[in-house]
This record gives structure tokens, sequence and C-alpha cells, in this order.
């Protein structure tokens, strides 16, 4: 648990997306950010994004999605099953 | 609790044969013999790996599979003599420079299965019987009173010993084993592996064995298993208490390497990736598996009640936060020399609660996810002290954790149901969260008296004697007794993936994960919307697992981390460049040019050799590919009711029938009709891109393309319509 918990509040404006949200997280949980940037400081390619239980990237929107009230978002490491 | 002291325990033993050979150097991963064994004669003998033999079965489960084959015959049952218990490593097995190089496969006739399984383990013995001289062990028929098989690599000396005093449960008797063995030194113990069963192996089929090897920071034993499938109960139907091997020279080149630089280049790449990012992604360093707990749950797919549900809300008390505050980290956590994923955790000085060793301290390998999900939430049992207690006597009577907890969930619901009762069960009271009941279950399958011995026979035979002896529904069972071929299925509810249905139920030995993991590719990812996506994954995805087991490898280095290199990756769920690294491992180890191609040709004729191995002894043909309909769809009104949402979509909008005004019985009667159709249609599509006829047997223009076109082999083809 990086964040030290496992969940939290976000607050977006209207019109904000999935991938705004995830830079909105990293400014709240500073200690994330080596773990889910890369040297060109984008998403790392082993965090997974869902929306709502879909992951973003399948959605046709993908990480550009825009988010409405109440909308969670997880953020989900590579899985490979036991 | 006092054990024999070693003098003892050494003037109990008896020699009863014993054999010198040379042991020669390993060249470019092979030893370039077999050690055969048998047990009515007490025959010891070497047999000689030839070229074909390696260029057709490459080693590990290959090497086990060819000589279990030649070995038996089509009637042979996994308790007569003939059977064989099959151990080898593989070729790469046993290199230091890559993580998770230390694996071993088991293979035999299975009590479970009555076919022909296969089950893999970490810790030493697979590299060390290589370094001692054997790509493979052989053990046939069966001893006339107890005794210890020890291999001396070292010395050069196979015994087999009389053992009447040795412990026979796993925690006692492999500290017994290495500290007669290998000494008092750590460098003495660390030498030894001693792979064994328990007690639970003399009266249920569900046994695997354990593998240990010397933790010196903790100066504790570490025991994995090769759980799946009874390899334990065939050791002690055999009269083996244990087989030990020993070997103190291990080095960095062990395997006579043809390039280690190259070698070494994979490993520099991967140790690198692992210490930069293992924190970022599953942080396996300190969760190992269970960190899979909270996120099976989120996505319900964590079995809960006996794969009823796929979530609860009392999974947080088992997740992998709780073991990390209880893991110990004292030193590394590597099953073999060199793995830096480190993932073999463990939690020190618990103190049992119930059974023969009660009050004792005990040292807890694990708990694994699979033993979490078995052993917890599909019992209800969501307390870490319960999890402790029932994954150490598992571990040491011998117990594989997923089918014994399948098992008693089985068990569990039946009671909920009323098929069983308190007489019936001898006063146990097996409700959901009850792990006292559990406790007690274990404890009868290892004394061998009371209802656990029913349950330690299997869900399979479960089925068919309550429905015979207590007058429950044969259908009812049926679908949700949670076996596949007579082996309990592994802990992923699949029921939205249809590609992981497939996994589980056209696998060779059973339901096994070992095979496939598709489950996020399918249903989160969608990355498979259509059957040929289903079907190529389930053609490349079991084939290229399979070749971790022929040559003494682990997968998880494969994807349980992630390189960079993956964002631009073509295909991201084969992990390209780890897919390199294993070239570079090959190449480097063999001296061959080496592609990707290359290690699924290795891999491709075994899996489809294995398949023919089943046709063979009555089995492996589209009847036996078919799972109980829990895991394809809701059974029961409760489970219907409890994603009711999503089914009622789905009713709507994949199957074009309006949901409004009709009966839940009814919804689930269209969905399933649904969906069992959806099956039906993957394995045709599955059968024919892997190269089998519709009924599943691999055709004649197959093997002859595989090069397993042997006559014995064709015949069978022939035979069923290949």
């Amino acid at each position: 648990m990086l964040a030290g918990k496992n969940s939290l509040p976000l607050e977006m404006d209207n019109g904000q997306s999935v991938m705004d949200a995830f830079f909105r997280v990293l400014e709240m949980v500073p200690a994330l950010k080596p773990h889910w940037l890369d040297h060109d400081g984008q998403p790392h390619v082993f965090v997974h994004v869902f929306l709502n239980g879909d992951d973003a990237a399948t959605l046709p929107g993908g990480l550009n999605t825009r988010l409405n009230d109440g909308d969670c978002l997880d953020f989900i490491p590579p899985v490979a099953g036991g | 609790m006092d054990l024999l002291t070693v003098t003892q325990l050494k003037e109990s033993h008896r020699l009863l044969k014993d054999f010198k050979y040379e042991v020669q150097p390993v060249v470019h991963g092979y030893a370039n013999r077999t050690l055969y064994i048998n047990l009515d004669s007490n025959t010891l003998a070497i047999k000689p790996v030839d070229q074909k033999m390696k260029d057709t079965f490459t080693g590990g489960k290959g090497f086990c599979l060819w000589l279990l084959w030649n070995a038996i015959t089509s009637e042979t049952k996994w308790d007569d003599a003939q059977n064989e218990l099959v151990v080898a490593g593989g070729p790469i097995g046993g290199i230091t420079a890559y993580p998770g190089s230390g694996k071993c496969t088991v293979v035999t006739l299975s009590p479970l299965t009555k076919s022909i399984i296969d089950s893999n383990s970490g810790a030493y013995f697979g590299p060390y019987l290589k370094f001692s001289g054997f790509d493979a062990l052989e053990v046939q028929g069966k001893a006339k009173e107890d005794v210890v098989i020890f291999i001396d690599g070292d010395n050069g000396t196979v015994s087999i010993e009389a053992a009447p005093l040795d412990e026979v449960n796993t925690h006692l008797l492999s500290k017994q084993l290495t500290d007669l063995y290998g000494g008092e030194t750590d460098k003495g113990k660390r030498a030894i592996s001693v792979m064994s069963a328990g007690q639970a192996a003399e009266h249920v089929p569900m046994c695997g064995v354990n593998v240990s090897y010397w933790d010196s920071r903790r100066q504790e034993i570490r025991i994995k298993q090769a759980a799946r499938g009874g390899a334990g109960t065939v050791l002690r139907n055999k009269r083996i208490k244990a087989i030990v091997v020993k070997y103190s020279e291990t080095g960095g080149d062990s395997n006579g390497a043809a390039n280690m630089e190259l070698i070494r280049a994979a490993g520099k790449r991967i140790n690198k990736e692992i210490s930069d990012f293992d924190a970022s992604q599953n942080d396996m360093r300190h969760l190992g598996t269970p960190y899979l707990v909270e996120i099976m749950n989120k996505f319900n797919i964590l079995p809960v009640q006996n794969f009823r549900f796929g979530s609860d809300p009392e999974a947080s008390k088992i997740n992998g936060e709780v073991w990390k505050s209880m893991f110990d980290f004292r030193g590394p956590d590597g099953c073999w020399y060199g793995c830096s994923l480190q993932c073999a955790h463990a939690v020190p000085h618990y103190h049992l609660q119930s059974g023969p060793y009660k009050g004792e301290a005990v040292f807890v390998d694990g708990p694994e996810y699979e033993s979490l999900g078995a052993l917890g939430s599909n019992l209800g049992i969501f307390d870490p002290p319960a999890m402790l207690e029932l994954c150490f006597y598992c571990d040491t009577y011998g117990i594989d954790t997923i089918s014994v907890g399948n098992s008693m969930a089985f068990a569990y619901e039946c009671y909920e149901k009323g098929i069983l009762d308190k007489q019936k069960t001898g006063g146990l009271e097996l409700t959901w969260g009850n792990a006292e009941a559990a406790y007690e279950l274990l404890h009868q399958m290892a004394r061998g008296d009371g209802f656990g011995v029913t349950v330690g026979q299997g869900v399979r035979v479960m089925k068919a004697l309550f429905a015979e002896q207590y007058g429950a529904n044969p259908q009812q069972l049926q679908d949700m007794g949670m076996e596949i071929k007579g082996m309990e299925i592994s802990e992923y509810i699949s029921r939205e993936s249809l590609a992981q249905q497939g996994g589980y139920a056209m696998a060779s030995k059973g339901p096994q994960h070992d095979e496939a993991w598709l489950i996020f590719m399918d249903m989160v990812h969608k990355q498979l919307p259509t059957f040929e996506a289903k079907a190529e994954a389930l053609h490349y995805f079991p084939v290229w697992r399979t070749w971790f087991s022929l040559h003494g490898l682990c997968k998880l280095p494969w994807n349980d981390i992630i390189p960079v290199s993956n964002k631009t990756a073509k295909e991201p769920a084969k992990v390209p460049e780890h897919v390199e690294n294993y070239c570079w491992l090959y190449e480097g180890l063999s001296g061959k040019k080496t592609s990707p191609e290359d290690l699924m040709a290795q891999s491709e004729k075994v899996y489809n050799f294995q398949r023919l191995f089943n046709v063979k002894m009555g089995f492996g043909t589209r009847q036996h590919d078919y799972p109980p309909y829990r895991l394809i769809g809701p059974a029961t009104v409760e489970e219907y009711e409890n994603r009711k949402d999503l089914y009622d979509t789905q009713l709507h909008e994949v199957i074009g029938v309006d949901p409004e005004g009709k009966s839940v019985e009814e919804k689930i009667r269209l969905v399933r009709r649904h969906r069992e159709h959806q099956y039906e249609q993957l394995m045709d599509a599955v059968y024919l891109r892997r190269g089998w006829t519709n009924d599943g047997i691999p055709t004649q223009a197959t093997l002859k393309r595989l090069e397993i076109d042997f006559p014995e082999a064709m015949a069978i083809s022939a035979a069923h319509g290949g």
C-alpha cells in the first residue's frame, strides 16, 4: 500500500478526464510519483486505471474519458494470477 | 515434541540396497542419464538419455511423461506397483543467475483423476537431482516396509534404507532427514532437499509432495509443494517416507553452460527490473501472492462459499497487507539460489490451536493466495490465525490446500442445504466460517477416521456418494461440485471469462491455472473479444506456460513483473522482453541460436503428447473437458440475485431477451442455455486451433508436424478418429 491508505475522495472540476484524475491523485499523494510515472512523466505501463470497474484503456475515450459525479477510479498493478 | 536423536535415527535405518555410480559433470544443462528404482526388487539402475529424447521431450515434465509412458500400460491403475512416481528438474533449472530457476516437476497416475497428472514445486530437489547426475528419477514398485531413498550426489551413491522409526509428517521428517544426512553445519544442511508427504497421504487421494530446503538465516526447514493431483498419496502407497537428495557443490555454472555471458545478461536485465519496479507493481518481495486477495475481491473473482460469490466485505482481513505485517523478513525468501523475486514468505512462531502438535510454536510457510482462497474465503473463514492453522496442518499432513478447501466447501454447502447433517458428519457443524470444524476434518484425514476421510476423497467421489446414499439431486450436486476430471478447481471465479473456463476445463491434468490464467486478459482488459481470439490464447498460453515445466523454471518472473518495454510491445500479454530473456537463457545454455518459436516448438510437442497420453489411459476426449455449470454461470437463485444487474443486462443486450416479468428460475435457464452453447463453440474453436479433431484428439497430421509420430502415438490417434 504505497499511499498508506487504499482509498481517498477526489474532487474534480466538470469536464475533467481520467488522466486528469490520475495526476490529481499524484498531487495529493506525491509518494506515488516514483512508482507511477516513467522518465517522461507519463503513466507507467504497469499502472492500470479502471473507471467504474472498466479498464479505462478499453473505453472509447481511453484515458481521456470524461468523469461524472460519483465515478470510482481504481489503480491496479499488473495481475498475472497466483 | 521430542524427536529421535540423529544417532538413534541412523541406527534404526537398515540398508536394503545401494549402488555406487560415477558423478559426471552436467553438460549444457543435461546430466544425460536418468535413475530408475524398483522397490519390488530393490533394483537401482541408470538409463541413458539420448539426443532424440532431448530433441523430442526437452526435459523436466517432457522426460517424466516419456518415462512414464514407457513404464505403464493403458490398464495400469494409480495404486498398481507398475505406476511410477517420476521427478525431474529441467535443463535450464539450477542456474543461479536468473530468478525462479529451482523447480521440479512430479508426474504420476493420479489417485484423484485416475489419469496422468503433473505438479511442480520450488525448493532445491530438481537442481540437486541433476547435479547429482540424473535428469530424472523414476520410482516403480512398492517397498515391503517404509523406506527412505537417499541420493548422495557428493559421493555418487544411491541407497534404499528401511526407515521404520522416521516420522511421517513433513515438518518433523524433513528436519530429521536434513540433520541425518546433512549433519550439523549450515553448509551440510543446505546441501539437502527432502521430498515427503504426510500422514493423510495414507488415507486420502488428494495429497501432494512437500519439497524442502534449509534456510540458514532463519535456521528453519522451508517447504514448497507439488501439491496437485495426489503424488504424495502415490509416494506413501509405495511405502516411501521420503526421497532425499544431497549435493554440496552448487556453483554459478553447475549446468555446464555453453555461454554463461548470455545467461548473465538475461539475469542482469530482469534483476534490475525487479529491483526498480517490484515495489511499484505487486511487491512480491514483501507481499507474495497474497497481494491477489484484494484485487480478486474487487473484481468478483475471489471464491466465496464454494464459488457461489466472488467477493466478501471481510476479505480485507486476509489480504496482502495483513500478511506483510506478519511475515518474517529476517532473510531472503527465494526458494532457489539467485531468485530476486523472493516471494516464498512465511510466518514464524505461530502457536498451534489444535491437533497432535497443539500448543507448539511452529514456522508456517505461506500462506499463498490459493490457500487463502481455498481455506479462507471459500469456507467463509477470514481469520488469519485460522489460515495459519489450516495451512500448517495441510503442509505437514501432505494435503493439497486447493483440493481440500474446495472439498470442504462442497461439504459445507451440502450441510447448508440439508443434504448433510450432524448425524452424517459425526457431530461436526459444517457452517460457513466454522474453522474448528475444518481443523477437525484435516485431523480426521490424517488419522484415517471420521467424516473427514469422506471429504478427503474429493468432490467427485462425494457427488456420487451423496446422491447414492443420501438421495441428493445428482444434477444439483454436479452444478455445484467444483471439480473437473476429478481434480478440484483452483481459486478463481471464472463465470465472466469464457476463456478461463476453457483454460480450466481443457487442461490435460485437470483444472489448475498452471496452463492458463486468462481472466484479466479476457474479462477485465477485454483483449479476447472473439472465439478466435480466445482460441488463439488457449493455444498460445497453455503451450507457452508448459515450457517452464520442461526446464525447471518458475512462471512468476515471466509475468508477475512487467518491463518498461511492454508499453510499446505489440502483444504485451506475452511480455516479449521476458520471452527474449528465456531465449537468451536457452541459447546461453545450449549454444544453439534460439527464437521464441523454437521455445514454443519444444513445448507444443510435450503438450500434445500429454493429451495423447490421457487418451491412451481412457480419457483425453471432449466429454472429459466440461466444467460444472457454476464455473460457467449462475447455478442458483442466490448466485443470480447476487449479480442481478449484470445478468439482467446480459440477458437483454447479449441474449436479446427482456428480463422484465420473468422469474429468476426462468432467467437462470435462459442464461444457462446461452452460456453452455457458447462453451461448446469455444471448444470447437480451440480444438481446431490446436490441430485436434472435434472430439479433442491430436490428429495424425499434428503428430507428424510435431515429430511425435511414433507408431504407438499414431495408432492411438487413428483409433480415435485422428
